[in-house]
């Protein structure tokens, strides 16, 4: 747990898996952790990063942000970042955003092992 | 009851509470978990505009919040004193850009117009009144 935020990290298959365990996430701060260890990630040579949204029953726009500025932190490493398990109305917000245009969204774990260890 | 209302200083210490009782407030109203999701995730935009640009640092004014629920329609609306904004005028973000030339910000407001039924501003007597709407389809009965 950091700065408000919990997450749980393991490396599977060479994706770093990164469990996001709040139920809520609407503090800027906790944004701005998260798009830092991810970032910090990117940084540190890892090139496939899968986020797991599972636990997230709301999340506010300020997380699409955050989202956004660890995805030009891959692209520029050449890296990928991907999500799964999003609730619905976080898949729709995805959605709404473009953000589904810019990400791989997976609807669980085993979907997105099976193709993100294919590509 | 088919309404609740909560007026608190729009402080980013208050946040937490004003959260609560959006959260609570849509539970006691009985919105089906989508509804509620959409309403929550529209409020915490609006609510947190508020309390991050209304009002000038250090002289926070106070954000008004009112939810009630007629058949099959929660309607919510904030209210605020502080300077005036129109985000039903806020422009269209580009989201087809690519993730290179994406800009970072600007998606809050985009995404709450687009989860909302309806969303209507009005600006009167030095107030900030947005009223912001979700429905759904009855059950057949």
């Amino acid at each position: 747990m950091s700065d408000g935020i919990t997450l749980i990290e393991e490396v599977r298959q060479d994706v770093t898996l990164l469990h996001v365990m709040d139920a809520r996430l609407l503090d800027p701060l906790q944004a701005e952790t998260l798009s830092r260890h991810l970032c910090g990630l990117f940084d540190s040579g890892v090139l496939c990063v899968l986020v797991d949204l599972g636990s997230v029953q709301s999340l506010s726009s300020v997380f699409f942000r955050s989202f956004i500025v660890a995805g030009k932190k891959a692209a520029a490493a050449r890296a990928k970042l991907a999500f799964c398990n999003l609730s619905p109305v976080i898949r729709e917000g995805f959605a709404l955003t473009g953000l589904t245009d810019l990400f791989p969204v997976f609807k669980n774990e085993n979907e997105a092992f099976s193709k993100l260890a294919r590509s | 009851m088919n309404e609740l209302s909560l007026e608190k200083k729009a402080s980013r210490d208050n946040l937490k509470e004003l959260f609560a009782f959006v959260e609570e407030a849509l539970i006691r109203l009985d919105a089906p978990e989508e509804n509620r999701g959409k309403m929550m995730m529209a409020l915490d935009e609006i609510v947190a505009n508020v309390v991050n640009y209304a009002y000038p640092e250090g002289q926070p004014g106070t954000v008004c919040l009112r939810l009630c629920r007629k058949d099959s329609t929660i309607t919510a609306e904030v209210v605020d004193q502080g300077k005036a904004f129109d985000p039903t005028k806020h422009p269209e973000p580009d989201i087809t850009l690519p993730i290179e030339q994406r800009p970072i910000g600007g998606l809050g407001i985009h995404l709450t117009r687009k989860m909302m039924n309806s969303m209507k501003y009005d600006r009167s007597e030095g107030k900030n009144r947005l009223v912001i709407t979700t429905s759904w389809e009855k059950p057949y009965e």
